[in-house]
């Protein structure tokens, strides 16, 4: 989440604290990996944290705690199976073929798809009319999405689970996150299990191998990653900056889907199956054949250390994203004109549409979408936005109501956002806008000025 | 995401509209008794009645409303809202523009006579006639939406308020509306202030004209609607 500065920085951090306790205590349970691969199990034992010498000292108060905790490829290996016809049927009523393509993944009309439509601005496709070329400036979100092909060579089946329950930010460069959808746990779990159905998953292989690299050392691991050039495209938090050749400047809008869809390596270890770590490295498009991740010639002992590190190098702790303060309401007259310029025509209306514009679809956030049913909030205009929502029975609200906490349901939703990236999303209310950077302090200021103001014209 | 101009440029809609116009071309051209094209042509419509709602919004009755009859000279005749959407926005926008007017529209020049019909409310029936047409043209169009729409429920409750026979269930759903925070425009409150004044609720009138001000681009609109002068 680079592309947007000031605020973003911290955003960028976002839910990484999320997996962060998995990668911190994962360290304590490093000792315990040979354990594992001769006990052969899908529990690992509690291992004794004073064993491993690349414990900081700051790491090793939670170490005993942590200790009880499986190696990461482990967190979630008892994740029941689920049934994968109603997980292909679930992608569908889920839209995700309107983000993601795959094998898997029905495509989508242009009409509908955030992404090729995007994309097709980005190339020039509207350009035919003159008012159109502008657009390819405003196009800053979804002009790319990693592709769901080959998930289950990859992935393990229990991080999916996890992350389609509870999505965090995986890529620096890529300014959007998937979105938070409303997917019970058996939901998730079927999805896991129609999306893995290209490669079953194997616990104890992933174990061994696991095992396997542990042994390896893996000292040159991250002079190997600035070697081989890797830092063009990848960063991974918690160790020390890659070095790269025209690696992404921060600040600046990254526009190339190499270096925009390559995650954050801090992850692989949460995900990553590591019986296939080394034939990714080695020819990624053997695993994946749309991947942009380009082959890189190594040795076989080169691709092992390189590997072992992406497991067992130590990381530093992430700063997790912390709201800004709201800030105090502004004095001088904030009329709908400015709120609508900064804000709800930027970003919202283009998922809060107005049904009338477009044969009846008014957007996920309005008549539906994502797997969210019709919740009826139009932004694109005044009078639609004092329209209000839709609540669980149907029933119309103003969202300007009060909440609990005397904030107005629309300042909240946009609060809540910060919430959801700091990682305790707010219970009953989904933080907006949907998947994308938090506001600014300064842009909710303006907001809440305006309804404070009783809404002028 | 700061800087970013954005003035309603509706990227898919555009597509989406397209899609729609080619789907209607040819009931269109029946219902002109024309249908010599074979091929799907681009329904001009859509843009003209997005023109009219625009014209609309601005309080441009007069234009709004002439531009849906010269567009579209039988509508009249729809009395009731259409499968065909963009007959309805067009019915919407007559409708409102009738009531905004109170039932006399300023367009004597801006279409040819033979279109007149009641439309310029020379006489007290043709008023009465034309504000009927708006109840019951936004009476169709809101029962063919799918999910409530409180902008669509307080044109109609401005459109009741007006006919003396839906008086007092207009002025019941604006109080409603308005109990909720959902009344969506200053007329409607303008309306609603007069129906609380002649009611004899004066802090009642004193609200709703708070919230016309704060609604209206011009606050003269809450003024002039709400003391009773007109109707
Ligand atoms: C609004 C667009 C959107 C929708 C709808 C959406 N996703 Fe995503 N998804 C994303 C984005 C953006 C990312 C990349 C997030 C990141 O890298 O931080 C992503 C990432 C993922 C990932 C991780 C992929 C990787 O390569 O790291 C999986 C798995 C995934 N989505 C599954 C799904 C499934 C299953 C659905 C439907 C139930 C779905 N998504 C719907 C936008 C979307
Ligand atoms: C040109 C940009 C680019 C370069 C250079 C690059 N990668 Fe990648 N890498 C990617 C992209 C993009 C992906 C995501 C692949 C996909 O979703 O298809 C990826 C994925 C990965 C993954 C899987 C991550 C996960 O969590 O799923 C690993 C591991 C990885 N790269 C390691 C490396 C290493 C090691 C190097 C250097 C030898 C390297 N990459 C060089 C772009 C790059
Ligand atoms: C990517 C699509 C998307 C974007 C962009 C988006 N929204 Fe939403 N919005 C949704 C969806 C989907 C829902 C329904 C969520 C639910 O039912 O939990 C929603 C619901 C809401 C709600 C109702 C929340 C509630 O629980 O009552 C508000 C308020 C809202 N959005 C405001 C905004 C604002 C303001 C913005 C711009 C800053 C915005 N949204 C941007 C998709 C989006
Ligand atoms: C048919 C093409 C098309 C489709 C489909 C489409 N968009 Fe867009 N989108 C655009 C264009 C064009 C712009 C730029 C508009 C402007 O300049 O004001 C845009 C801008 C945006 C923006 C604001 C700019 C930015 O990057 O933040 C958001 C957010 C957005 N779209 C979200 C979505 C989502 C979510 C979907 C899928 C539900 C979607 N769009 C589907 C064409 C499309």
């Amino acid at each position: 989440m680079r592309p947007v500065p000031t605020a973003e920085p911290a955003a960028q951090l976002q839910q990484r604290k999320r997996t962060l306790p998995w990668a911190g205590r994962w360290l304590a349970v490093l000792c315990a990996v040979a354990l594992v691969a001769a006990c052969n199990e899908t529990k690992v034992q509690p291992a004794d944290p004073a064993a491993s010498g690349e414990l900081a000292p700051a790491q090793s108060a939670s170490a005993s705690l942590a200790a009880a905790v499986p190696a990461p490829w482990l967190i979630g290996a008892d994740e029941p199976r689920g049934n994968a016809q109603a997980g292909a049927k679930l992608v569908a009523d889920f839209e995700c073929g309107r983000c993601h393509t795959g094998r898997e993944i029905k495509p989508i009309r242009l009409e509908s798809h955030c992404i090729s439509c995007h994309q097709k601005v980005m190339r020039g496709g509207f350009d035919h009319k003159p008012e159109h070329v502008r657009w390819k400036e405003n196009v800053v979100h979804l002009t790319a999405t990693p592709s769901l092909r080959a998930v289950g060579r990859r992935w393990r089946y229990g991080w999916l689970v996890n992350f389609l329950r509870k999505p965090h930010d995986l890529r620096p460069a890529l300014v959007q996150t998937m979105p938070q959808l409303a997917l019970t746990q058996q939901q998730a779990r079927d999805i896991a299990t129609f999306l893995t159905g290209d490669f079953p998953p194997d616990p104890t292989a992933d174990a061994h191998a696991a095992a396997n690299l542990a042994k390896i050392d893996h000292g040159a691991g991250h002079t190997l990653l600035n070697d081989k050039g890797c830092g063009s495209c990848h960063e991974m938090s918690g160790v020390a900056p890659l070095k790269g050749l025209n690696a992404p400047e921060p600040g600046k809008h990254e526009t190339r889907p190499a270096v925009i869809l390559a995650p954050d390596l801090r992850f692989v270890r949460d995900r990553f199956r590591p019986g296939q770590l080394t034939n990714w490295l080695k020819q990624p498009h053997k695993l994946k054949r749309d991947t942009p991740m380009p082959e890189t010639p190594m040795s076989a002992s080169e691709l092992d250390t390189i590997a072992a590190y992406l497991l067992y190098a130590r990381l530093e702790p992430v700063k997790p994203h912390v709201a800004p303060k709201p800030l105090p309401l502004l004095s001088r007259r904030v009329g709908y004109a400015e709120v609508a310029e900064q804000v709800l025509n930027v970003t919202c209306r283009h998922c809060h549409g107005n049904p009338d514009d477009a044969v009846g679809d008014g957007g996920p956030g309005n008549t539906g979408g994502f797997g969210y049913r019709a919740r009826g909030v139009n932004l694109t205009s005044y009078k639609y936005v004092a329209a209000g929502y839709l609540d669980a029975e149907g029933a119309r609200h103003s969202l300007f109501e009060k909440m609990p906490d005397g904030q107005p349901r629309l300042i909240a939703a946009l609060w809540a956002r910060h919430a959801e990236v700091s990682g305790s999303p707010v219970d009953g209310l989904r933080g907006m806008p949907l998947g994308l950077p938090p506001l600014k302090a300064k842009e909710i200021q303006l907001i809440a000025s305006w309804v404070a103001q009783g809404r002028p014209r | 995401m700061k800087n970013r101009k954005s003035s309603l440029p509706r990227p898919f809609i555009a597509a989406l509209a397209l899609a729609a116009a080619v789907g209607v071309a040819p009931k269109q051209a029946e219902a002109c008794g024309g249908g010599w094209y074979e091929a799907p042509m681009i329904d001009y419509r859509i843009q003209g009645v997005a023109r009219a709602e625009k014209r609309l919004e601005e309080g441009q009755y007069a234009q709004a409303a002439s531009a849906v009859i010269r567009m579209i000279p039988h509508i009249a005749g729809y009395k009731k809202a259409t499968r065909d959407p963009i007959i309805n926005r067009a019915l919407r926008v007559l409708a409102v523009a009738t009531t905004r007017s109170e039932g006399s529209l300023d367009i004597g020049k801006l279409i040819s006579k033979d279109q007149h019909s009641t439309w310029l409310g020379d006489t007290a029936e043709d008023r009465q006639a034309n504000l009927r047409f708006s109840v019951a043209a936004l009476r169709g169009v809101k029962k063919l939406k799918v999910l409530s729409d409180p902008t669509l429920e307080s044109e109609l409750g401005e459109a009741l308020a007006l006919v003396p026979a839906f008086s007092v269930e207009g002025r019941e759903l604006l109080h409603t509306l308005a109990e909720k925070d959902l009344l969506t425009t200053p007329e409607a409150y303008a309306i609603l202030a007069k129906l609380r004044g002649e009611a004899g609720d004066a802090d009642g009138r004193t609200a709703a004209l708070q919230r016309c001000r704060a609604m209206a681009k011009d606050a003269k609109l809450c003024s002039a609607n709400a003391s009773g002068t007109h109707s």
